[in-house]
């Protein structure tokens, strides 16, 4: 049964322009469409459409009707909607019901509400936890689980009703590589048994390769939709502030002339032409952070750091990478003096920080990668003042820095309004910019690239670029660090596994498969051209 | 609270807000059973105070109606009301059952006015009077902040959530 | 948490059951006011089935931590009031010793057993699935969910709080001098937290919506509660009859 949009508009309450409008499209069952589009195109509210959480949940105006065969979303009961549409969320850890100890009977819970007989619950809950892969860890608490486990909880707690439709509002957001393949190829596994999946993402790269059609979303409407060839064929990044898959960002920024493609390897690209671009030199000069044999154990035993040591000169970009639990925050965590670590030190523009975080804080600033665990003020222009009154900063100097600051960051229009009621990519600057106003000589951005979209990656890309002084990136995206950091250090295990130039690092197979690196599509070019050490920044191939 | 070093608990916030937002038996419910959560995780002698912690979230969901979350001295008197009630409350429960005492430091203040020669259940309360109030008044502040601090998409959830904070400043309503 | 896993009948028993019968037993034992025998016949039962669940030890660690500061604040106060009462001069030390340890026997007994109890139920059962079996039996199921979901995410609230102040911290936050330079450090510490508990508690709505929690229909159990169906039938003769025996000895009946 095909989900049917006709949908003239939708307005939230409280808001002046509508979310969504003039939608009228069939998306087809057994089949996996993909919803693409900048913050604020609609994905999210059509999610909410979708599941019938719009109008039984939310308050807005509604012109227009979602149904699924004769039915209609807003005259169902909305508890009859949700057993046909099945709904996943961003937050793997909400969507635990928190009622439940292990695995097992949080994936039942959705029967037990239904009145599912215990046999049937048993047998079905076995299959689903296979088909995700979480048969191994059915007798743990789900709160003991990684966030990429939860999120395959969740939508197994989902998948066991057997809903005819899966609605999925960016779940790939907070999981690794892995994870994200799983997911993807679960619901492959769906779409191919008929179920119908809708999918709101940011990851083009993944959804080239498992959607079958694509909605190109802008300003509440459908722009364009097809295949994933046609519609990545073209730059997105700036006409739609959308991602390209990771080969197709590629040959734009080389220049492209034709339909983008979707590979690194095939008919599209010429084999030959593309030649090594000399790297940057590294910088050199005064170290701007230095740690010495720095190891820290927790409580319960677990080594976080062992024996790191590293120096960062003054003005240096560094990415700093490796797989979740390597040590990377608890690194950056002793950098900004929160740590009192076992053994060693760290400096900071010369001065001793182990330790000390009130007074780390003058000499090194650090945007953490939620921000809304920052977030207190009633007003932008008090959140970002927070930080430099701390540091003593008063009168005509606090609102230079201030200013400046918002200015940095493009936040100068909203510095009487609510924190909270900006969007998450406003809010992430937000933090950035409370964490500029200190004006710190080294600054340590923390996933900065998180579940932003095209436009709001360029406006990111473009600060790092421009930031005075030294700069510590800790991040998951490997092709960002490649294009913006000119050194890497990556953490495996509380060590130092490697430390060199992009190019080294990303173009060593055996350090990206035993790091958990995904290697940018500038390292699969090089190969495909011939060209011996490997290159992974995009600045690095030229005609 | 040990990172501040402040003489409060700041243990009603929760009921305090949930009463704000939902209403005098939602916030009876929840101190209600925040008592015996704490009962099953730190100690069953928390359990019998379930009945003031009621009355707290009861207390707030009336509070909140008449206006208490709108200015600061509205929030200061409510929280002064609120901490009074509650103490007045306790001290029966806890001259009965525990004969006043609960091993803290604030023993001290109780032993004080016994030998002063009030009796238990006075002393008990007066021993009560000197912290509780203090400590729901930040605790309503508290809790105004974060209203005032919050989206009205997240109040609006609520059924009390934006009536409480007064906040009418967008045209929240259904036409166009 | 109070809970210690170990694998004894006791801690296989149906929690339902359990919190039945030392409830049951509590009643009886506060029921008599003539001395403190019967009290401390039940604390020895307890005692016993601690030992019997191999939980003796975190039961006496934890009532060393709830109990005594309570006695030692008892017996303080009683010792104060000696002395204003003037009581001191005209007795020696060793016997007003013993006599105050007298005055504060009953009280003290009856806090001893009320917390061995209720610590006895809490070791030797996981309070989840307490509430679980509750539910099981038909109690409310809002009730139940707020109490076991409340129960599992504390942890995580905790590891939250924490990451908050290191964010804060981070922006330079230093607790200030004096009362209102403390007070001030409150928002920046309890707001976030709040904020996002309020956030999460949207999120977690709509997760629980699109889990069926709010159908009217019936609902089944997938974790088995293995009891007889006569099981239910005794909890309600063991609280009735422990209610008359109350009844009785307080001379009511």
């Amino acid at each position: 049964m095909a989900l049917i949009f006709e949908v003239a508009r939708f307005r939230y309450a409280g808001s002046q322009r509508p979310a969504v409008h003039d939608v009228r499209v069939e998306i087809p069952a057994g089949a996996i469409t993909a919803l693409c589009g900048a913050a604020e195109s609609g994905k999210s509210t059509l999610c909410a459409l979708a599941g019938g959480f719009i109008p039984h949940f939310t308050h807005g105006l509604l012109e227009g009707a979602v149904s699924l065969g004769e039915f209609d979303s807003a005259r169902m009961p909305h508890a009859e909607w949700l057993s046909r549409v099945g709904i996943v969320f961003q937050n793997p850890f909400t969507q635990l019901s928190g009622a439940r100890l292990t695995v097992r009977e949080e994936v039942a819970f959705g029967l037990e509400n239904a009145g599912c007989p215990p046999n049937e619950m048993h047998a079905r809950v076995a299959v689903v936890l296979e088909e995700v892969g979480l048969s191994g860890v059915a007798e743990r608490s789900p709160y003991a689980l990684s966030g990429g486990q939860q999120q395959l909880v969740a939508i197994a707690s989902i998948l066991v009703s057997d809903p005819a439709w899966m609605v999925l509002d960016e779940p790939l957001a907070q999981l690794d590589a892995a994870v994200s393949r799983r997911l993807m190829e679960v619901l492959r596994g769906r779409a191919a048994r008929g179920v119908g999946v809708l999918i709101a993402e940011h990851n083009a790269t993944l959804l080239a390769e498992f959607a079958d059609t694509v909605l190109l979303l802008r300003g509440g409407t459908v722009d364009a939709l097809g295949p994933p060839a046609e519609i990545f064929a073209r730059d997105t990044r700036t006409s739609h502030g959308v991602h390209l898959p990771d080969a197709a960002a590629l040959a734009a920024d080389l220049g492209w002339n034709g339909r983008l493609p979707l590979t690194v390897a095939g008919p599209a690209w010429p084999p030959a032409g593309f030649q090594r671009a000399a790297p940057p030199a590294l910088t050199t000069g005064p170290p701007a952070v230095e740690v010495t044999g720095l190891s820290f154990t927790y409580d319960s035993g677990q080594r976080a750091l062992d024996g790191v040591s590293l120096t960062v000169p003054v003005g240096q970009r560094v990415a700093l990478v490796g797989r979740n639990g390597a040590g990377k925050s608890t690194l950056a965590r002793s950098l900004i003096g929160l740590l009192d670590p076992t053994r060693g030190s760290v400096r900071v523009g010369g001065e001793d920080v182990t330790g000390r975080a009130g007074h780390a804080a003058r000499h090194i600033g650090y945007v953490f990668q939620n921000p809304d665990d920052q977030l207190f003020a009633r007003r932008v222009w008090d959140e970002v003042a927070f930080g430099p009154r701390n540091l003593g900063v008063h009168g005509d100097a606090l609102e230079a820095a201030v200013r400046e600051a918002l200015q940095a960051v493009g936040l100068e229009d909203v510095v009487d309004e609510n924190p909270r009621d900006l969007d998450h990519p406003m809010r992430k600057r937000l933090a950035l910019a409370s964490v500029l106003a200190m004006r710190a000589p080294v600054l340590v951005l923390d996933e900065p690239t998180g579940g932003l979209d095209a436009h709001e990656h360029r406006r990111l890309a473009r600060l790092v670029e421009t930031l005075p002084g030294t700069a510590i990136l800790i991040s998951h995206d490997m092709t960002f660090c490649a294009d913006h950091c000119e050194r890497m250090i990556v953490l495996h295990e509380g060590r130092v596994a490697a430390d060199g130039t992009p190019d080294e690092v990303l173009g060593d197979d055996e350090v990206c498969v035993k790091c958990g690196l995904a290697q940018p599509a500038a390292v699969a070019l090089s190969r495909e051209c011939g060209i011996t050490p490997p290159v992974a920044r995009r600045a690095g191939l030229t005609r | 609270m040990a990172i501040v070093k402040l003489p409060i608990y700041l243990d009603s916030i929760g009921t305090v807000l949930v009463g704000i937002l939902a209403g005098p038996f939602a916030g009876a419910l929840t101190g209600a059973l925040s008592n015996v959560l704490a009962g099953m995780i730190m100690g069953p002698t928390l359990i019998p105070f379930a009945v003031p912690a009621a009355a707290i979230g009861f207390l707030a969901g009336w509070a909140g109606r008449f206006g208490a979350m709108r200015s600061t001295p509205r929030a200061v008197i409510a929280g002064m009301v609120t901490g009074a009630i509650a103490a007045r409350i306790s001290a029966p429960i806890s001259a009965y059952l525990f004969g006043g005492v609960t091993g803290g430091g604030t023993d001290l203040l109780v032993i004080f006015f016994r030998a002063l020669g009030y009796p238990l259940e006075q002393a008990t309360f007066m021993q009560g009077l000197t912290v509780d109030p203090l400590d729901k008044v930040v605790t309503f502040l508290l809790v105004a902040w974060v209203l005032h601090a919050s989206p009205a998409r997240l109040l609006d959830q609520y059924p009390r959530g934006l009536a409480a904070t007064g906040r009418v400043a967008r045209a929240w309503s259904e036409d166009p | 948490m109070i809970y210690v896993p170990a694998d004894t009948f006791v801690d296989r028993a149906n929690p339902l059951t359990k919190a039945t019968i030392v409830a049951a037993a509590l009643l009886v034992a506060l029921a008599e006011e003539s001395g403190p025998r019967p009290l401390l016949i039940f604390i020895a039962l307890m005692l016993g089935v601690a030992v019997a669940a191999r939980v003796l030890k975190p039961l006496l660690g934890a009532l060393a931590r709830i109990v005594l500061p309570i006695a030692v604040s008892l017996y303080v106060l009683q010792w104060v009031l000696a002395l204003v009462q003037g009581l001191l001069s005209r007795q020696s030390l060793g016997a007003l010793a013993l006599a105050l340890l007298d005055n504060v026997d009953v009280l003290g007994l009856r806090i001893l057993a009320f917390v061995t109890a209720v610590l006895v139920v809490l070791l030797t059962t996981h309070p989840g699935r307490l509430v679980q079996a509750a539910a099981v039996r038909g109690a409310p199921p809002g009730l139940c969910y707020a109490l076991a979901a409340a129960l599992q995410i504390i942890p995580a609230t905790a590891a939250h709080a924490r990451a908050i102040t290191d964010a804060q911290r981070a922006r330079g936050l230093v607790v200030g001098r004096g009362l209102w330079g403390r007070a001030r450090a409150l928002p920046p510490l309890i707001a976030p937290l709040l904020l996002s508990t309020l956030q999460s508690a949207e999120e977690q709505a709509m997760a629980l919506e699109a889990r069926g929690f709010s159908r009217r229909g019936p609902r089944t159990s997938f974790f088995e509660v293995a009891e007889s169906p006569a099981e239910p039938l005794l909890r309600w003769a063991i609280l009735a009859a422990a209610a008359l025996a109350f009844a009785h000895l307080r001379g009511w009946l």
